[in-house]
């Protein structure tokens, strides 16, 4: 069962829904890579913490694939957005915000 | 895949693309993109994005004049938003002996019809509010230099490509070229042979690969250039600007994104170092100290092919009839992308140039007439 409609937001941080997705894929882009970049998910500062996994799932489910058929993309360094200041000076940058 | 094509083109970047679409453009549809992994996955996904004229010789100058005409309506000609912007190039330098050549290349770049001039400290905080403007002496400013998104930008060609024949097979590696006494050619891949009469290296860092399986010695050095994007901001930069090998602009979708050269030379990696960040972190917050509160988002790496002058391998080789090299841009593949796709289409239906770039071809190696180019950045 799926609680998923039209208007279900797969990726908060560029506020992007999973009709979205879908639609992309129909149109052609099957593979993550590409898909994650035509329709710009996983590129906020949660860097796809949340929807890299979620689109990976939408993707093998309209492409009847499983998960591991599915190359994942990169991780970047950071993990979390770091302030520039910090490379800088070190701690003290972070802390006279 | 068809069994052979008239034009077998390797690389599914922004060179490859746009000598597909302007072949296309131009009639001839009989054409494959051969791609080995996704579209823009090489050289083009990883680049700064930035598009300048503001060169140091006159070669570069005219070519990057007439890509950026180019530029400009580049999005109406692909029917899809490439978000090309002219925010312009400010160049920040910080030594008596800079400025002065800096006057000299500005002279240079006016000859070959590209405006730019010279700005005062005061002027230059105009153009950009944030500037620290003790962190330099003079600036040199030319408004028609911008920035285009690289993925939308390869999915501009593609789509366009596609709509008027073009094959652009993705996931399809070039495993050995054969070549035949009648001028033809077989092209080895992962998903099956190929044969045509045409093929075109557009390969970026594998290019030397490719010209190997032809007996051609491209003498490149890959270099390792990082990069960083912030998190999405308000627009509030303005320009590109750059000092020595520092760069970064905002993109249309709010990020900073821009790097430093780290002198890694003969690279093999494209890993993302913390040094790279020490050392963009202190130029960047130089120039604009409001930096320092800005989070970075993401880091990531990729390869200046660079070759012994600088500047790329355009054209035919004499040796190998049929087999046309656009590559070793040493860093400016992204900007020269729709000016060599105009040119190789024409060298690639037989006719001249409409900008003669004889000299920008693979035998001046061996006759020793190497160009010079001194502005090497993003």
């Amino acid at each position: 069962m799926t609680r998923e409609d039209e208007k279900t937001i797969a990726c908060r941080c560029e506020d992007i829904s999973v009709q979205e997705i879908t639609d992309a894929i129909h149109e052609g882009y099957v593979d993550l890579q590409s898909l994650k970049r035509y329709v710009k998910f996983g590129l906020g500062p949660c860097q796809g913490k949340t929807c890299i996994l979620l689109a990976a799932q939408i993707l093998a489910r309209e492409t009847n694939r499983t998960l591991d058929q599915i190359m994942t993309p990169t991780a970047r360094p950071p993990v979390d957005p770091v302030p520039l200041g910090f490379f800088v000076k070190g701690r003290e940058a972070d802390d006279e915000k | 895949m068809r069994s052979s094509y008239d034009c077998v083109i390797i690389g599914g970047g922004i060179s490859g693309l746009a000598i597909a679409y302007e072949l296309a453009k131009r009639g001839y549809k009989d054409v494959a993109v051969l791609e080995e992994c996704y579209l823009g996955s090489g050289s083009t996904g990883r680049c700064g994005s930035g598009i300048r004229a503001q060169f140091t010789g006159p070669d570069q100058i005219v070519l990057l004049r007439e890509a950026e005409e180019m530029w400009a309506h580049m999005s109406d000609e692909l029917g899809y938003d490439i978000h090309f912007k002219a925010c312009g190039y400010l160049f920040l330098w910080d030594t008596p002996e800079l400025v002065e050549k800096a006057k000299h290349n500005v002279a240079l770049q006016n000859k070959y019809g590209v405006m730019s001039h010279m700005v005062d400290r005061q002027e230059a905080k105009e153009i950009c509010p944030w500037l620290n403007t003790d962190s330099f002496l003079a600036g040199q400013w030319y408004d028609k230099d911008g920035m285009a998104f690289p993925f939308d930008t390869v999915t501009g060609y593609a789509q366009a490509a596609r709509r008027l024949g073009v094959d652009i097979l993705t996931t399809t590696a070039v495993v050995a070229i054969e070549g035949t006494p009648a001028h033809t050619f077989t092209v080895h891949t992962t998903q099956g042979n190929i044969d045509t009469r045409n093929v075109v290296n557009a390969a970026g860092p594998g290019s030397q690969a490719i010209a190997a399986m032809l007996g051609v010695d491209l003498p490149y050095r890959l270099d390792k250039h990082q990069i960083m994007a912030t998190e999405p901001l308000e627009q509030f930069l303005g320009p590109m600007l750059v000092k020595n090998s520092l760069y970064y602009l905002q993109t249309h979708r709010g990020n900073v994104v821009g790097g430093t050269d780290t002198g890694e030379k003969n690279a093999t990696d494209v890993d993302s170092t913390f040094e790279f960040l020490t050392k963009f972190a202190r130029e960047a917050t130089e120039i604009v100290p409001r930096l320092a509160g800005v989070k970075l988002m993401r880091q990531w790496a990729g390869y200046y092919v660079s070759s012994p002058d600088a500047h790329p391998v355009l054209g035919p080789i004499d040796e190998v009839p049929g087999f046309f090299q656009a590559n070793g841009y040493s860093g400016h593949g992204f900007m020269m992308g729709p000016i060599v796709g105009r040119l190789l289409a024409e060298y690639i239906m037989g006719g001249k140039p409409s900008i003669d770039i004889e000299h920008y071809n693979f035998r001046r190696f061996a006759c020793g007439e190497l160009l010079t180019e001194k502005a090497i950045i993003g």
